[in-house]
């Protein structure tokens, strides 16, 4: 119902299903547009009937707000991880790179451990007991940071396609395109209307639009929040190039607040 | 003693109140240092001492007509000649109308010269016309004008604080209007007029909407005290006269059911709430669009632990365009529901530290929703400003205080003007703060009562903070045969027949808070700067000499190069869109067949046909283009479809705006 056309991936937030079709409209050929399959699509697929169709925006414009809220919570929490770690050690005068794990919450425990493998090179690492069991090290812990990594990087290489160019969004209802936009980063639309288009076919398309900008704008929160969390979390690691080394875990670290906030959200 | 006090408002996230505990102790504290200047203690003093003989206006002036005790209009001095030019003739059937009721009464105090400056006290403002502390009085027995007793403040708070508002209204029956559209002001202006020239009547029903959330003492208290005392009140006393008392049983006090009463079917003439007002965060992008939204009964409560999502309360969004609420007079009990400062104004006398609560100070949007109604808007809206403490209801922690309450309402439904009846609250702050001070002033800090104190301390608060939102001179339009509904939406119809000045100016047309959030975007500038010179990108540099390398700094590396090229591409971006923030687009086209339209150059073409086009530009230099119909009329429809796209717009780019600042920032974190 809510799809990414042209996307070579999944949508991080959630929020968007990616299709690779090729998008078709218009022999798209904008002057800042280098190649027409740069544009993604963001098509929203509504059912006829109105109650539903008002349903579904509501679920996901709430999914979207909680996306917001469990975005903004990373970096104090990232922050928290620091000075919590950074007090562990200093108290216990352990070495910089033992991070105790105890009583922190599963993403900050993992991330932590984590860390601890990408920072000094170290692929199987005896984790105290009683924290975070990640199961065999080369067959969970290195996929998973691999796995961190290609989302990352196609995070990256989305963003990369969508930042200077515009994007479509399309309104479809029962079948039919309603009306589609083109929007520039800077906020111009252009809008085609079906001729005779009633006020609450109007108020569908006016909510695509908010929730295709919006989620757009979150995907530059998301990118900017773990750069600047890889920042954070990099005082913790003895590598020089630490920030950067962190970025896949940051990243795993964000996608799971992300998760949890969506397993917590309130059905509707 | 100490003891733990509650507060009305519930927080997005399903807590309540402020996020450490409140107690007497801390509110005694506050109490204790807060202190009234000189002008306004006098002021309040006066009140006190005249409330019974003058209630607000001078000897000999008659406050139910505005032909004695005046009528006058309040605009920001710092408002742009434009700006001000747009809104005067948006309410021109408004000031004319109030002209010609007030005659010599009338007074406008608009422009650079007459309006209220930025920083100006109600003192300063006053003593320019002539006017100290005392009564209102419009004009001197020499004819020399003075100051009108029904004043309408135009601007945001932002421009004209709320502390204004307040002061003013102690002495001056005040209200407060400000739209971010034209159209609004011409929509609200003309639903005044003809609801009081044209007749119209609604029946005389008064309804009452108490909430009682689970586990929640502040709505259990207004559910079981003030609902059905005021509206036993109303039933014994007015039930003879013909008016209806509908009370909404708390476990009905659903979402739905208050949309039938807020203008579905069941909309009554006077409609009171009583409930939380819900409360965002600092930055939570719902806030300046539902804070003060009226929390409902489907918020399962405070042990609940749930965030509320939009199905737990009543906002803006949710009055839609068919509604009816042409006339109708509301008072929301709920905090925020009139509007948000831009800081806690608690916090920074107990703690002598500002605390940010909003972006800017803030008019909530239902009230000016109701106002502005497309087919035809309420006539007004009583409301509380900033955080509503549980004393408007409880004295002492064990009197029922609900006296203002029951006498406004009772003034109301006399037919009185809407600021008229409010004096009621504004004669409880007078008589709390005289009490407050009295009992400071003679007791020493150490035999104080902190309970008590923090109680007058709390309730002061609360009776200052009610506003009137709407022109403080209306009345409830009210008669034995109510019009009907379809003659009802025929005057809706009239208010968004815009006048041809108007549908020029609206496109061009910048309320005083947007050229505020225009200034702001300030700091971008210098952000991107900051990016601008951070693209040697040191770190990445040296990093992408391993180039090749299998090991995690290798990975590293590989990942920096879609890295490197996103934050090439955001220093870019950023860099074009503040050259191209300086104006803004929007193009309205349509086609009967959207299979045939292609799109070349930036354009729709084929059987795409541009109806409307808007381009803003920040130094004021617009173009606009009005789509016509057949018959060479405006197509208001397809007009009102473009407006809703420019005003899409304008919320992208604000949305772009804050998503730079945020990235610029994280940048710099991660450059260092």
């Amino acid at each position: 119902m809510f799809e990414i056309v042209g996307a070579d991936s999944d949508d991080p937030l959630g929020l968007w299903t990616a299709r690779q079709d090729q998008p078709i409209h218009f022999g798209m050929d904008d002057e800042t547009l280098a190649s027409p399959t740069n544009t993604l699509v963001y098509r929203i697929q509504l059912p006829e009937d109105m109650a539903a169709a008002d349903s579904a925006f509501r679920e996901r414009e709430e999914s979207m707000r909680q996306s917001a809220r469990a975005l903004e919570s990373i970096p104090e929490r990232l922050e928290s991880l620091v000075l919590h770690t950074q007090l562990q050690q200093k108290t216990s005068g352990s070495q910089p790179v033992h991070f105790g794990t105890d009583m922190l919450p599963d993403p900050e425990a993992e991330l932590l451990s984590l860390l601890l493998v990408v920072d000094t090179g170290t692929e199987s690492v005896p984790l105290p007991e009683g924290q975070v069991d990640f199961g065999i090290m080369d067959e969970v812990v290195l996929p998973g940071i691999e796995q961190a990594r290609a989302q990352l990087k196609a995070l990256l290489e989305q963003l990369n396609r969508e930042l200077l160019h515009f994007a479509w969004i399309e309104t479809v209802l029962a079948d039919q395109i309603m009306a589609r936009t083109s929007v520039r980063w800077t906020g111009h639309l252009n809008t085609i209307w079906t001729d005779g288009i009633s006020p609450s076919h109007v108020s569908l398309h006016a909510r695509s639009l908010r929730l295709a900008t919006h989620s757009r704008a979150l995907k530059v929160r998301l990118a900017t929040t773990v750069m600047s969390g890889a920042a954070k979390i990099s005082a913790l690691m003895v590598n020089p190039a630490g920030a950067l080394l962190a970025l896949p875990l940051v990243y795993r670290y964000a996608s799971q607040i992300l998760a949890q906030a969506a397993e917590l959200r309130t059905p509707q | 003693m100490s003891q733990e006090l509650f507060v009305n408002g519930v927080n997005a996230d399903g807590t309540i109140g402020y996020d450490i505990p409140i107690d007497s102790q801390i509110i005694a504290r506050v109490a204790r240092g807060e202190k009234l200047t000189r002008d306004e203690l006098n002021t309040l003093r006066l009140k006190k001492q005249n409330a019974l003989a003058h209630f607000g206006v001078a000897e000999g002036v008659d406050p139910e007509k505005l032909d004695s005790a005046g009528w006058g209009v309040i605009f920001p001095a710092g408002l742009s000649e434009r700006s001000c030019d747009a809104i005067k003739e948006a309410l021109k059937p408004l000031l004319e109308h109030r002209k010609a009721q007030a005659g010599e009464c009338y007074q406008e105090y608009i422009g650079p010269e007459r309006g209220v400056g930025k920083n100006e006290s109600k003192a300063d403002f006053l003593k320019r016309y002539g006017r100290g502390p005392g009564p209102a009085r419009p004009m001197e027995d020499d004819g020399t004008p003075g100051v009108p007793y029904y004043l309408l403040i135009v601007g945001s708070p932002e421009a004209i604080p709320f502390s204004f508002q307040y002061q003013l209204d102690v002495q001056y029956a005040v209200g407060r209007i400000f739209f971010e559209r034209l159209e609004d002001y011409y929509r609200y202006a003309r639903s005044v007029v003809e609801a009081e020239t044209k007749g119209l009547a609604r029946a005389r029903r008064a309804a009452f909407f108490g909430v009682a959330n689970a586990d929640d003492r502040a709505t259990e208290m207004s559910s079981k005290l003030l609902i059905p005392t005021l509206a036993k009140a109303v039933n014994a006393k007015f039930s003879p006269s013909g008016w209806g008392v509908d009370v909404i049983p708390p476990e009905q006090t659903g979402k739905a059911t208050l949309s039938q009463y807020m203008g579905g079917e069941r909309t009554p003439s006077l409609l009171f709430t009583a409930g939380h007002g819900i409360n965002f965060k600092l930055g939570d992008e719902r806030q300046l669009r539902h804070q003060g939204s009226l929390v409902t009964q489907e918020w399962p409560g405070p042990r609940a632990g749930v965030p509320l999502t939009e199905d737990m309360y009543f906002s803006a969004d949710d009055i839609p365009s068919d509604a009816d609420v042409f006339g109708m007079l509301a008072f929301m009990f709920a905090c925020y529901g009139g509007g948000t400062p831009r800081s806690d104004n608690f916090w920074q006398l107990a703690f002598a530290k500002q605390r940010d609560i909003a972006p800017y100070a803030f008019v909530a949007q239902l009230p000016m929703r109701l106002l502005s109604h497309p087919r035809g808007g309420a006539l007004g809206v009583f409301a509380h400003v900033e955080r509503a403490w549980g004393s408007s209801i409880v004295w002492d922690n064990s009197v029922q205080e609900l006296e203002s309450f029951n006498s406004m309402i009772q003034a109301l439904l006399n037919g009185k003007p809407a600021g008229f009846a409010t004096e009621y609250f504004n004669e409880r702050y007078a008589e709390i703060s005289a009490m407050l001070t009295e009992e400071l002033q003679n007791t020493s800090p150490e035999n104080q009562d902190d309970v008590k104190i923090a109680g007058m301390w709390t309730s002061n608060n609360d009776a200052r903070n009610y506003a009137f939102l709407g022109d403080p001179a209306v009345r409830l339009v009210t008669g034995e045969r109510e019009t009907p509904d379809t003659d009802r939406q025929a005057f809706g119809e009239v208010v968004t027949q815009y006048p041809e000045a108007i549908r020029a100016a609206s496109t061009q047309f910048q309320p005083d808070l947007i050229t505020y959030e225009v200034v702001g975007a300030g700091p971008a500038v210098v952000l991107a700067d900051e990016v601008t010179s951070g693209e040697s990108f040191g770190f990445l540099t040296r990093s992408s000499t391993t180039d090749g390398d299998s090991s995690e700094a290798g990975k590293a590396v590989a990942l920096s190069g879609t890295f490197r090229e996103f934050v090439e591409k955001l220093g870019s971006y950023m860099s074009k869109a503040l050259d191209d923030a300086t104006s803004l687009e929007v193009a309205t086209y349509i086609s009967d067949d959207l299979g045939t339209v292609v799109y070349e150059s930036g354009k729709f073409a084929g059987s795409a046909r541009l109806r409307a086009l808007t381009r803003v530009k920040v130094d004021g230099d617009s173009l606009v283009c009005v789509p016509q119909d057949e018959d060479g009329q405006v197509d208001m429809a397809l007009w009102q479809i473009h407006m809703d796209m420019v005003r899409q717009a304008q919320e992208t780019r604000n949305e772009l705006m804050k998503t730079l600042v945020s990235a610029a920032s994280n940048l710099a974190g991660f450059m260092k």
